[in-house]
């Protein structure tokens, strides 16, 4: 017992972990990672608020002198909606203009973008494709920007930016290209896919001797797997996408390797996209990594058998969950998360899967994460005894199993982060030209950018190019391009897909 | 995959940018140049032997991909300006590497740029002196002395433009092969490249064949496989076809299959495929995987009910709640229950010691039923002799103080709190000093659920409970003393006596109170026993908790008391209370007590006639309670 000195109002009780789910189940506690800049109706309503005041100042502006009441107050209006947006955390917002489609920050505006095409137009004439607002905007400088967007005298984007800056505006800056064009983010983009590939080729490399060691009955040194997991992290934080265009590799030869490595880093963008800590990442990327190990002690003929397997290869191969428990027990880690979730991960959220649950047990969240990551990496890859599926029909049959599989927050969680088309899914556009879908757009799942490959008579391009299939026709008010079907890869004869991301 | 090749692409680079080297620094008739042609030759044969080596020659080094090799290496760095000063873009090495080519191409990179450049260039250069082991290939369009496919080099023009004469050269041979033995250009063509270049060509030409229409491709397969009249087949486009990838030749041989009412898999059978790539080729000549009877899915769209899915925020279960306890830090008791599961598939040292190991965790986190379940389970195997040992040793995990103090705070539920009472009760006097010190600190809902525990282990506790009475500060000595009634054990009296006559007032006085809180023979005796304590304040702390509990039984010692004071000494105070608790107790024997006093004749001092005033009054009090009139 201490010595220190009594006080009788000393610590409480623990909290339980109960209570610390009771009190993050409150209303207010946080929401998992906004995907898309405006998520919610509201934030989505005074962001084209802010649009359509811009709009109807412009209008206002060149209808009536700049004296007038009305323009007065529209200026006022479009003031009052930028500052509306400041209490989203908005310390600034940017109207971005490309191929003609209007965005807010990385938002499509298809409607808008039609309706205000004047604006647009007028925008682009003065060499601008971007327009920032900062919060505290005064109406006063809305006013200016107003007159420079009338000013035919203006007509590149360093006229445009001395107009402002002589009138001392300072919440109101423009730039000749938008966020949404891929040349300036290229260069960063590839220096980060490079290291993001290397992190995985090393990945393979300490999974296999894991592997060895595994098989050999030696104790597994997972120092190596952390420091992937790291290194994959940071990847992570840089440009998720570069990370998650990794999954599209398949490797054949090593499929138990790239599998384990693909669905760590699924499990990891989940968990990111879930608002999981830095310590908890670390810890699921290595459970993710560790957690079929246990198929080491399964015969490899039964795990590779192309036809269906008898009851007792059945049984044999279920215990891959309880051997790979055996084996990461013995690594010396305070971390226990990989020897959980190797035992949890094929249990199923209904609690019907395997190894049997205690009464009254649920899977850990990493196990779900991973059992949902595990299906849908397996799905997709083609395997000796069967072809891969789509990704979109294999996202369809995680939604089908959600409530009973799979989590059902945990499902759509992976889809709204992957995509109704994935990265890396081939599709077919409405002209007939094949494309692989580049970067998912959270704003509109339905609506990727994709690269094109090949024309509609199967001529390969020499270099792809991305189109945003948000851009709209202003003509028609209807998207340029739309996807009318998702194909295999093999089907369509695209090889190394990763290459294209 | 990509990075396997590094080591060896550098070791490559690095032995013949040395031969290079050293040709350059040392006199012809030195022996050190050539040893290292001699060593760049034997090394790079063996780092061909699993592929070609193939490097792209930047102005200032290499590259394999997009990875920069042997970067910062001086003699690296020189190779690759003296090439790229010859308008060298690649330079490629394979398997069959004479030393007298790997000489050629040493004198080669001794020579002037610019005398390369205008004497044919570097490639033609090599070709010229007998080297195809080692190939350059330059940035210019140049065609190939030979004239390469109708004039296009291979090796270096654009894909749009061979693209167009394999076309042509298919056409051709199908005109020729009506006739007579067919003219195979494609063939006649790689088969006049250097060996190191003709690998790169096929697959250049067969990369070329994605650059046109599907149905022009389809078309050139189907011609490549039809026969000359001598039975021939066009085996240089075949050998080309063979180099494309997996799943773009797999599109190309169900067309051409599907237009010539054939399986896909007996055409593959004219092409001669690296293993690999007919072992790919079979997996993907597999028919599509499809899901939708398996999975009751729809055949038409389901992204745009998917994607309205998504959109709805309201299904997000209670994804917030899991995130919120995901931390691996509150998952012991998850992690025992796994360890206990799994030692009922593998038991071993092992699992066992790996219980142990989250015993203490599971136990501070307040994972009670798990643990009631491993402590089962060692139960269970301590019957294996070989583990006894380890079972006592993984128990041994529960009885640090730490682990101990933290079981005492977490239980929330009754059978939570009997297993806890299972937990301390095993570790001895850790567990009951453990439990003393958490009793004393909790507050009422907390004690209520330690309680039981506390009077299952009352011997434990009161040992525990002596040694600190005689050792800790006084705060926590009135703590323990106030306590001790709860244990419910008659033992604990004498103790709380014996503080009567502690050091420290305040303990003192919590002794008297918890005395007083006690209904039982002994603490009234021990109470009674104190009223002639030395000390004054703690015997009027004795009588006033006395008449507060109504003790009866101390009336005589308290008129012994009340008689025996010294009139010379300042007890008006303690006369007062004890005048005072015989009002209180209220009995017969108490009121008589009182009138006795205030009888008494002597009466000296104004105190003393007050106490003899209050007597009388409470007497009075006394006898008008009871409905009895003064006598």
């Amino acid at each position: 017992m201490t010595d220190t000195p009594y006080r009788p109002e000393n610590e409480g009780p623990l909290a339980s972990p109960a209570q610390i789910a009771a009190e993050a189940a409150e209303p207010s506690a946080g929401m998992v990672a906004v995907r898309a800049p405006f998520a919610t109706p509201e934030k989505l309503g005074r962001a084209r608020d802010m649009v359509r005041t811009l709009a109807v100042a412009y209008a206002n502006a060149a209808l009536y002198p700049t004296t007038h009441p009305l323009v007065a107050s529209s200026l006022e209006d479009l003031a009052a909606a930028v500052n509306d947006l400041g209490e989203f955390g908005f310390e600034a917002v940017t109207l971005n203009i490309y191929k003609k489609t209007l965005f807010v920050e990385n938002q499509v505006f298809p409607e808008e973008s039609v309706t205000y095409r004047k604006l647009i137009e007028d925008l682009l004439a003065r060499g601008i494709s971007a327009v920032t607002f900062a919060r505290g905007l005064t109406p006063a400088e809305g006013a200016t920007l107003i007159e420079l967007l009338g000013d035919p005298r203006i007509t590149d984007i360093q006229d445009a930016r001395a107009f402002l800056e002589t009138r001392g505006v300072s919440g109101v800056t423009v730039a000749e290209t938008s966020s949404l064009d891929e040349a300036g983010n290229e260069a960063r983009n590839k220096e980060v896919r490079a290291r993001a590939r290397e992190s995985y080729d090393t990945g393979v490399t300490a999974m296999r001797d894991i592997e060895a060691q595994a098989k050999l009955g030696r104790a597994m040194e997972v120092g190596s797997l952390q420091r992937v997991v790291e290194s994959m992290l940071d990847n992570l934080l840089q440009d998720p996408a570069a990370v998650l265009g990794l999954t599209a590799i398949k490797g054949h030869d090593d499929y138990t390797l790239n599998h384990s490595l693909n669905v760590c880093i699924l499990a990891l963008s989940l968990g990111s996209a879930l608002g999981l800590s830095a310590e908890e990442l670390h810890s699921l990327g290595l459970a993710a990594l560790l957690y079929d190990i246990g198929k080491v002690r399964i015969p490899e003929d039964v795990l590779m058998k192309a036809g269906p397997l008898t009851a007792e290869e059945w049984q044999l191969v279920k215990r891959h969950t309880e051997e790979g428990a055996d084996l990461l027990k013995r690594i010396q880690l305070a971390d226990k998360m990989p020897m959980i979730v190797a035992y949890e991960h094929h249990q199923r959220h209904d609690l019907m899967g395997y190894p049997e649950p205690a009464a009254g047990a649920e899977q850990h969240l990493f196990s779900k994460i991973v059992g949902v990551c595990d299906a849908y990496d397996a799905m997709t890859t083609m395997r000796p005894f069967r072809r891969e599926i789509r990704p979109d029909k294999a996202l369809a049959v995680l939604m089908q199993g959600r409530g009973k599989a799979y989590d059902p927050g945990v499902t759509k969680s992976l889809v709204a982060m992957l995509g109704i088309y994935p990265m890396g899914a081939v599709v077919k556009l409405d002209d007939g030209t094949v494309a692989v879908v580049y970067r998912v757009n959270n704003d509109d799942l339905l609506h990727p950018r994709v690269k094109v490959l090949c024309d509609p008579v199967g001529r390969w391009l020499e270099s792809p190019e991305v189109l945003d299939l948000r851009v709209i026709n202003v003509e028609t008010g209807l998207p340029v391009s739309a996807i009318v079907d998702c194909i295999p890869a093999v089907e369509a004869g695209v090889d190394d897909i990763w290459q294209y991301l | 995959m990509e990075t396997e090749g590094f080591p060896r692409a550098d070791e490559a680079l690095r032995l013949i940018a040395a031969a290079v080297g050293a040709a350059r620094l040392y006199p012809p008739a030195s022996a050190l140049p050539q040893e290292a042609i001699a060593r760049f030759t034997t090394r790079a044969n063996e780092l061909a032997a699993s592929g070609p080596l193939r490097y792209a020659v930047d102005p200032h080094g290499f590259r394999l991909g997009t990875t920069n090799l042997a970067a910062g290496q001086s003699q690296v760095v020189a190779l690759a300006e003296t090439l790229h000063s010859m308008q060298v873009g690649q330079l490629v090495f394979v398997p069959g590497i004479k030393e007298s080519e790997a000489a050629g191409f040493v004198n080669l990179c001794l020579r002037e740029a610019a005398d390369v450049r205008s004497t044919g260039g570097a490639r033609a250069a090599l070709v010229s002196t007998a080297v195809s082991h080692i190939a350059v290939i330059e940035v210019s369009l140049r065609a190939s002395e030979e004239g390469g496919l109708a004039g296009v080099d291979l090796t270096a023009a654009p894909l749009d433009e061979i693209a167009e004469r394999v076309a042509q050269a298919a056409a051709q041979r199908e005109e020729s092969a009506a006739h007579g033995p067919a003219i195979d250009e494609v063939a006649e063509a790689i088969g006049k490249l250097e060996d190191a270049t003709r690998e790169l060509a096929m697959e250049r030409v067969a990369a070329a064949m994605m650059r046109l229409d599907e149905a022009t491709r389809t078309r050139v397969l189907a011609m490549a496989l039809s026969a000359d009249t001598q039975g021939r087949r066009m085996e240089g486009m075949l050998s080309v076809v063979a180099r494309m990838k997996p799943a773009a030749l797999a599109r190309l041989l169900k067309l051409s299959a599907a237009q010539a009412g054939a399986d896909p898999r007996r055409i593959a059978q004219a092409l001669q495929l690296p293993p690999e790539t007919a072992r790919l080729l079979q997996m993907m000549l597999n028919p599509t995987a499809s899901v939708e009877p398996d999975f009751e899915l729809s055949t038409t769209a389901q992204a745009e009910t998917i994607a309205e899915i998504i959109a709805t925020d309201t299904d997000n279960s209670d994804i917030e709640r899991q995130v919120a306890v995901a931390s691996p830090t509150l998952t012991s008791g998850r992690a025992l229950a796994t360890a206990t599961a799994v030692s009922r598939v593998r038991l071993d040292l092992d699992t066992v010691k790996a219980m142990g190991e989250v015993l203490p965790q599971a136990a501070r986190d307040g994972a009670f039923s798990t643990i009631r379940e491993a402590l089962r389970r060692l139960d269970e195997i301590e019957a294996e002799p070989t583990l006894r040992d380890a079972v006592e040793s993984a128990r041994s995990m529960l009885s640090d103080p730490l682990v101990l103090r933290d079981v005492c705070r977490s239980p929330i539920t009754d059978a939570d709190a009997a297993i806890a009472g299972e937990i301390l009760h095993a570790a001895g006097p850790a567990g009951a000093e453990a439990l003393l010190e958490s009793y004393v600190r909790a507050g009422e809902p907390r004690r209520s659920l330690l309680r039981p525990i506390l009077r299952g282990m009352s011997e434990s506790v009161l040992g525990v409970a002596r040694q600190r009475m005689r050792t800790a500060d006084p705060q926590l000595a009135v703590a323990i003393v106030h306590v001790l009634p709860s244990l419910g054990d008659a033992r604990a009296i004498p103790l709380i006596a014996e503080a009567i006559n502690n050091l420290d007032e305040q303990v003192r006085f919590a002794a008297v109170s918890s005395l007083a809180t006690v209904s039982t023979a002994d603490a009234e005796a021990a109470l009674v026993r104190a009223i002639n304590h030395r000390e004054p304040e703690t015997q009027r702390h004795v009588v006033r908790e006395i008449g507060r509990a109504r003790i009866a039984s101390a009336v005589p010692a308290l008129w012994r008391a009340l008689e025996d004071l010294n009139i010379f000494q300042r007890t008006y105070e303690t006369r007062k209370d004890i005048v005072g608790s015989l009002e209180l107790i209220g009995t017969p024997e108490a009121e008589k007590a009182l009138r006795r006093f205030a009888q008494r004749s002597l009466v000296v001092g104004r105190k003393t006639r007050e106490l003899k005033y209050r007597a009388v009054h409470a007497a009075e009090s006394m006898a008008n309670k009871r409905g009895v009139g003064a006598p």
